[in-house]
């Protein structure tokens, strides 16, 4: 085995093959001091490192998202239950171009549902300062629901969770104001000051460059700052709350019917919409590029993705990504869709755009294949450089659920039978678990 | 440090740590026991489950899952049926967390549904046995609590598990190699292997005794050594004790 070559490698396998088959290839191995002595080069941990994206269809939004919950181990996962919560969204562009009201609903209600819970939940984007009134996320008229949810825009949805008593709302970030830096430098905006942006400027690609983070009043508690980078403050100081994020992108194509300089739009160009795009997305502002001029207005797909990663690593990580693909607009943003009927998720969006592209739109859209290179793929690969997430298939784990198709994995049947254990579902339960796994689709 | 020549540690042979009773949901069962409860760094530790088939017909479908401390490794030594080497089972392992947290779910598969093309059916009555080994390369104390197994069969379509009790949970704990004399031990196939590792390069020996009261020398070599014991038949029980020759 040459140095630094894995061992799955030295064995002409993958790394997944390898952990498949690796206790085949072990159980010839004895008890003896040969083996003590060579049990440290050949065992494996324990864990694998495999990046997992949980894919459901075929359900309606709601049982979509609430299966998606149990598949990511339920919500108290990685919301406690004074948290406050920010699902980021899409809002920009009327239909499917804004994330699904459905999705969202069925990710609250799942966040609410925690034991306890008593932070608030706050549906949040700043439409690249575009978007129309009355065809945004926050205020589609029923005309501009079409391919969404028919009875509801965020707004009206955050109203009728107010009606019944619970802490949502929506809220869309607004840019400015502007407040003179030396740069290089990070701008931290002081909570006391009202609302306004946390930014960092810096030189990227021989362009100065910003990107920046809201800082905001929430409209449920009076007094209550919500910093995204710093957290939660109140009375003059940060409380200590912690501030989870959520990301909820569509899944379209950016073009018309064909690539344009974007490629897809989801998950890593969601962060377009965290952060101030002032004065259209090829201007700039006090002298300073945009997240957008600085890069897809450059030419540079990869930049775009580089761009979002920085961000992640210095503005805020999200908690998790959640992509609501109902609808599919892989001829464009707000025309001709395909009824794809899937939600998926993971911890970062490199891995969550690939397998989005991938297995959901690419079928009617093939310049959207993350497989070729294409923007699309350099957006993912620009995100993933800078140490977020992967998009080699041989390191993602894709955990599907097809409502037309019911059937359980392994990982299902272990969580019911520790739920079986603490007395939370019924030895009928697991064996109905049990059987769904045995007895297959 | 030298002249704390006499201490001594003291390892039970003769027994393997207490097995499990397990919750099933038919007359199966499951017993998952370890071969000492304190070792060494890299210095793996044997796990044997052993699984028993009191249904009155052939199970399908046997996945055994251990959740394993997430830090340490995990290799198969063996997977018998009835006596019999099965070696087309799959071994995979789940992420950090998935079941429990800090645990890893480690699973072995004797057939993989829906198809069970593996052709490993567990007959009734029959016992599968799967021996492993866990390590960790830093010291720790880790614990072992859950493990659960699901079976299927295939004639009355009636799933089956079964899962751990707080009674089965063990620690196991892996030390550095310190200037204490360190004496640890655990089955082989020929006896009984124990370790020892004192200030290296000094000679310790190595005693046992069935009372505690009457020693018989066996071994007395420079740290550290292995020895195997492989004149314990007949003891029903044994202890070892290690010291420092000066």
């Amino acid at each position: 085995m040459n140095s630094g070559e894995k061992i799955w490698q030295a064995r002409g396998m993958t790394r997944r093959q390898f952990l498949r088959h690796y206790g085949i290839a072990s159980s010839a191995l004895t008890l003896s001091p040969f083996f003590m002595d060579r049990f440290a080069a050949v065992c494996e941990a324990a864990t694998n490192n495999f990046t997992r994206v949980y894919k459901v269809k075929n359900g309606d939004p709601f049982q979509n998202t609430a299966k998606l919950w149990e598949l990511l181990d339920g919500p108290a996962r990685y919301i406690g239950p004074s948290d406050i919560v920010v699902i980021k969204a899409n809002s920009q562009w009327p239909n499917q171009g804004y994330t699904h009201t459905g999705c969202i609903k069925g990710v609250i209600d799942g966040i609410l549902a925690i034991p306890g819970f008593s932070g608030e939940v706050l549906i949040c984007d700043n439409a690249q300062v575009y978007g129309v009134t009355g065809a945004t996320g926050f205020d589609a008229t029923p005309s501009n629901r079409y391919q969404n949810w028919a009875d509801y825009n965020w707004n009206s949805l955050a109203a009728q969770y107010q009606a019944g008593g619970k802490p949502v709302t929506a809220k869309k970030w607004t840019t400015g104001p502007w407040r003179t830096i030396t740069f290089p430098g990070y701008s931290g905006w002081n909570p006391a000051n009202g609302e306004g942006w946390s930014r960092d400027f810096f030189s990227y690609n021989g362009r100065s460059t910003f990107l920046s983070c809201p800082v905001f009043q929430s409209p449920l508690t009076s007094g209550r700052m919500i910093d995204m980078k710093n957290g939660v403050w109140e009375q003059g100081a940060y409380t200590g709350r912690q501030i989870k994020t959520i990301v909820m992108p569509t899944l379209n194509n950016h073009g018309s019917g064909s690539e344009d300089y974007a490629g897809v739009t989801s998950a890593i160009k969601s962060f377009f919409g965290a952060t101030e795009i002032p004065n259209g997305v090829g201007s700039t502002w006090h002298g300073y590029y945009d997240i957008h001029n600085s890069s897809y207005s450059q030419g540079s797909a990869q930049s775009a993705g580089e761009l979002a990663g920085r961000y992640i690593k210095t503005m805020f990580t999200p908690v998790l990504y959640i992509t609501a693909a109902m609808w599919s607009g892989w001829y464009s943003r707000t025309g001709t869709a395909a009824a794809t009927n899937t939600v998926l998720a993971c911890t970062n969006p490199v891995s969550l755009d690939y397998i989005a592209c991938r297995d959901v739109i690419a079928p009617y859209a093939s310049w959207l294949n993350p497989d070729q290179n294409s923007h699309t793929r350099q957006q993912m690969l620009g995100c993933s450089g800078q140490g977020i997430g992967t998009l080699d298939p041989q390191s993602i784990e894709v955990v599907t659920y097809d409502f037309n198709h019911p059937t359980a994995n392994r990982l299902d049947v272990e969580r019911k039978i520790r739920d079986f254990k603490a007395g939370q579902t019924t030895e009928q339960d697991v064996k109905d678990a049990v059987n769904l796994y045995m007895e297959g689709p | 440090m030298k002249s704390k020549a006499f201490i001594w540690a003291v390892c039970l042979a003769g027994f393997l740590l207490p097995a499990s009773r397990v919750f099933p949901s038919g007359s199966s069962s499951l017993q998952r026991t370890f071969a000492c409860s304190v070792t060494l760094t890299n210095w793996p530790v044997v796990v044997t489950a052993t699984f028993t088939n009191g249904e009155g017909t052939v199970l399908d479908g046997l996945l055994y899952s251990d959740q394993v401390p997430s830090a340490l490794s995990v290799a198969t030594l063996s997977l018998t049926l009835n006596g019999r080497a099965v070696t087309n089972y799959t071994f995979e392992s789940g992420q950090d967390g998935d079941v429990y947290p800090g645990c890893t779910p480690c699973r072995w598969i004797l057939e993989r549904p829906p198809g069970f093309s593996e052709t490993n059916p567990v007959p009734s009555q029959a016992r599968v046995q799967i021996v492993y080994a866990v390590n960790a390369l830093s010291p720790g104390s880790f614990a072992f609590q859950q493990f659960s197994w699901v079976a299927y069969e295939p004639g009355l379509t009636n799933a089956i598990f079964g899962h751990s009790e707080p009674a089965d949970q063990q620690l196991l704990r892996f030390v550095t190699r310190s200037y204490r004399p360190f004496l640890a031990g655990q089955y082989a196939t020929n006896g009984f292997t124990l370790q020892i590792a004192g200030v290296p390069g000094y000679n310790y020996a190595l005693e046992r005794s069935t009372n505690l009261t009457g020693w018989v020398a066996l071994a007395t070599n420079v740290s550290p050594f292995v020895f195997t014991d492989t004149n314990t038949a007949g003891f029903p029980q044994c202890f070892y004790r290690t010291r420092w020759l000066p």
